[in-house]
């Protein structure tokens, strides 16, 4: 058999019942140019260890579940070639900013709660009967939360996010764009709740427009403007209700 | 339900303002007060004891001062930031009271001044 | 449960910004900002000691224009430039100005900015400096 090209994939591991601290794996995976991180990990799953763990499912970009840092980048690994990488081996290690439960796979329980109190639905004043339809938009009201609406949480602005990396209570880049979303959304009716939310205590004020989140972004969504937009609309906001309100 | 931070939102627009006031001015108090004099570009005389006090009608004075205030505020306010950045969040409270006592002696700093100085 | 799913304490970085070109130049630009307090405190400065005559206006001028205050004046100026681009930029993108409800392109932003910020510097050095 002709000798194939490998590559050296070198994973980051942590098996809490077989050793207190995390130790690198190395492995050697049969290479071509078509292949994805995600590939190698599954192929090393398959082939050469069952026991490392990481998580995927669509394999193209859209669920937002195979996170990880590859050569210290933050990525998705289903969108990270092999052929993209300069050196003969590949460093994968999952996010620094969240606890590890095993290997590759992270707790993002802190990042579930902070999707949950920004309440990603809509908010209606009043439901309209079933009756009348849908709510519909049009092109220019659907353009202002097209970007934001591109959110896959996948967690890599918070792994790029040095705030959140300080302070966990930070609301952080996703939800905070996400519910940007919603407010700029012709179909809500929460605008002021929702900036309520956001301009408390750990939320937007915390951010310094250090930017890479959405420079890590693989859907090209851009939380650090949108976070800058909801200061000023949250700020705004904020000094009305102080002012004397006219009778 | 959360409670919007309103002393954050108002140190916040400050600094909004204040940024874009020493964003506008400034370059250009550098340049004639200090640069250009300095390299002989403009006559020393510019920035001279009798020309800087003949300059400070009442107009002038509060516009130095909006000045003053504005570019200290906005840049300690980024500078507490910078102090959260390289590892001293735990010392949030006595960083915020320093950076937000020095834009206040400052301001009082510079009233006082003003006031003093001579009319032209 | 943290302690069941952690095997060691994070600590996070102190040296993030370190980390890559775009944090240390988020780095540059805050201390950017924070070069406009230093020369607020040095305008603040030249204020108090014309409050206090002309003896000690006139040892401070002397520093100030000496080689070495030279030399320091002419960093915050970078330093000074780099805050006002970069804010511009930043208020043009958060408030992205609008004609009859159409943005306007950003060329326009840019140098119509650029434009109104040198209309009124010379306005500053003709009316309260009095220069020329």
């Amino acid at each position: 058999m002709a000798s194939q090209k490998t590559i050296k994939i070198r994973v980051k591991r942590y098996i809490p019942e077989k050793a207190e601290e995390p130790f690198y794996s190395e492995y050697d995976v049969p290479y071509s140019e078509d292949m994805v991180v995600l590939d190698a990990l599954n192929y090393i799953k398959d082939n050469l260890d069952g026991s490392l763990s990481f998580r995927w499912s669509c394999r193209m970009g859209v669920c937002g579940s195979c996170s990880a840092n590859v050569d210290g980048k933050p990525k998705l690994t289903c969108s990270s070639f092999l052929k993209e990488s300069k050196g003969d081996s590949i460093l994968v290690e999952p996010l620094s900013h969240f606890r590890t439960i095993k290997d590759l796979v992270v707790e993002i329980d802190v990042f579930v709660k902070k999707l949950k109190s920004i309440k990603p639905w809509i908010i209606r004043n009043e439901e309209k009967p079933i009756a009348d339809g849908e709510y519909l938009q049009t092109p220019e009201q659907r353009d202002l939360i097209k970007q934001t609406s591109m959110c896959i949480n996948c967690m890599l602005c918070y792994e790029a996010c040095p705030v959140f990396d300080m302070d966990n209570d930070f609301i952080g880049p996703a939800a905070a764009a996400i519910s940007y979303r919603s407010v700029m959304d012709s179909r809500d009716d929460g605008a002021k709740e929702r900036l309520d939310i956001l301009t408390s205590k750990h939320g937007v004020w915390d951010c310094t427009y250090i930017g890479e989140c959405s420079v890590v972004c693989p859907k090209a969504v851009d939380p650090a403007l949108a976070i800058q937009k909801l200061k000023a609309m949250g700020g705004i906001s904020i000094i009305k209700s102080l002012l004397p309100k006219k009778k | 339900m959360a409670e919007p931070d309103k002393l954050e939102a108002v140190l916040w627009l400050t600094f909004t303002l204040g940024g874009f006031i020493a964003a506008l001015f400034i370059p250009v108090i550098i340049v004639i007060n200090n640069l250009a004099p300095g390299i002989g570009a403009l006559s020393q005389e510019i920035v001279s004891y009798d020309s800087m006090l003949a300059r400070l009608g009442p107009l002038a004075r509060i516009f130095f001062l909006i000045v003053v205030v504005a570019s200290i505020y906005h840049g300690m306010h980024r500078f507490k930031f910078v102090l959260f950045d390289i590892g001293l969040l735990k010392f949030k409270t006595p960083i915020y009271v320093l950076t937000y006592a020095i834009i206040v002696i400052s301001a009082m700093i510079a009233i006082y001044s003003l006031i003093l100085i001579p009319n032209p | 449960m943290d302690k069941e799913v952690r095997s060691y304490e994070y600590k996070p970085s102190k040296t993030w910004w370190l980390g890559n070109r775009r944090y240390a130049l988020y780095m540059v630009r805050e201390l950017s900002g924070f070069a406009v307090a230093v020369y607020g405190f040095i305008f603040l400065a030249q204020l108090f000691t014309l409050s206090q005559g002309p003896l000690a206006y006139d040892a401070l001028l002397g520093v100030l224009l000496s080689p070495a205050g030279i030399l320091l004046s002419t960093i915050l100026l970078v330093f000074a430039i780099f805050h006002s681009l970069t804010w511009f930029d930043l208020t043009a993108k958060v408030q992205p100005p609008s004609m009859k409800g159409k943005p306007v392109p950003r060329k326009i932003v840019v140098t119509g900015t650029i434009i109104i910020w040198l209309f009124i510097s010379y306005f500053v050095a003709v009316f309260i400096f009095r220069v020329g």
